[in-house]
């Protein structure tokens, strides 16, 4: 496993609703084994870390820990090759910035196209809350199968979910709009 | 006296008693991949002692949580579905940090999923 963790890098393709999309911080974790749970729950509490290095309010911070949660077990249940990461950015200025999460792994087609579905609905649901309680009903009878976590990431935690598929490759973008820890944050740069 | 087995492990425990005519479970500890089978286990323990012992209801102390994760939601969804279809019957109701924000958040859901049944009480 490997951790970076940077004040400044370039910025990463997937645009986010900033006028400056550089970079302010940066923590990328990069895997080249399937994360066992252990490691799934090491990395959620570095990035929820991370974010608290750099925002002030710890409320923003548990959406962001929950939603980093989240991704690093998607990667550690879904992911068809063993290379994932997931990385955590503060973009744009200390009075307009996003808080920024991207999980990155490889699918089979049958794996990309079923998250493709369920990331597809849930970000054109206009009522997210409705559709999360839907899907809870849906999965309610259920006994193995869960498939909440993407839609709890923006129906309870309030946060922006986009995603791009290029090949075999799938990056889910979790990010919102936050105040950051000014101080903090020019001591880094 | 409970006969739901404690489970004790390096992140996560579950432990219940009964006293003055009510269940207590209290979880504390990481609510991730490595809690999801003892909480499913525990729970359906749960229920199985709720009907022996006919109690009307369970109190859930999650304030001891640190993460809750959807699987675990899950467990905690299909408990409530299982009561509500099956039984036996009772009044779930969570105990959640009123200065933990998450955690009433996380189980916003299950208070609408049986508006009835379950409830959250916030306190420290």
């Amino acid at each position: 496993m490997t951790v970076r963790w940077v004040s400044a890098q370039k910025a990463l393709s997937m645009p986010v609703p900033t006028t400056d999309s550089r970079p302010k911080a940066v923590l990328t974790i990069t895997m080249s084994s399937f994360p066992s749970a252990r490691v799934v729950g090491a990395v959620s509490r570095l990035v929820s870390e991370f974010c608290y290095s750099l925002v002030d309010d710890p409320d923003i911070v548990a959406r962001f820990h929950m939603a980093a949660q989240e991704l690093a077990e998607n990667l550690a249940k879904y992911s068809s090759g063993p290379d994932v990461s997931i990385s955590a950015e503060l973009l744009g200025s200390d009075t307009s910035a996003v808080l920024r999460l991207m999980a990155r792994n490889r699918g089979t087609p049958e794996q990309l196209r079923d998250v493709e579905c369920r990331l597809r609905e849930i970000q054109s649901a206009e009522d997210p809350v409705e559709l999360y309680d839907r899907l809870i009903r849906e999965v309610a009878p259920l006994d193995d199968v869960s498939g909440l976590g993407l839609i709890r990431i923006r129906a309870e935690g309030g946060l922006n979910v986009d995603y791009a598929i290029e090949g075999n490759e799938l990056t889910i973008s979790v990010h919102s709009s936050v105040a950051p820890q000014k101080g903090r944050l020019q001591c880094r740069q | 006296m409970s006969s739901v087995a404690k489970v004790t492990l390096e992140s996560f425990a579950l432990d219940a008693t009964v006293a003055n005519g009510k269940m207590m479970v209290r979880l504390t500890g990481t609510g991730d991949m490595v809690a999801i089978e003892p909480l499913k286990k525990g729970l359906e323990q749960v229920r199985t002692e709720m009907g022996r012992l006919e109690l009307p209801g369970v109190d859930i102390d999650i304030r001891g949580l640190y993460l809750l994760n959807s699987s675990c939601i899950k467990a905690l969804v299909r408990f409530i579905y299982l009561v509500q279809t099956e039984g036996p019957p009772m009044s779930i109701r969570f105990l959640v940090d009123e200065k933990l924000s998450w955690q009433a958040r996380a189980l916003a859901p299950l208070t609408r999923m049986a508006p009835g049944i379950v409830s959250v009480v916030s306190s420290r």
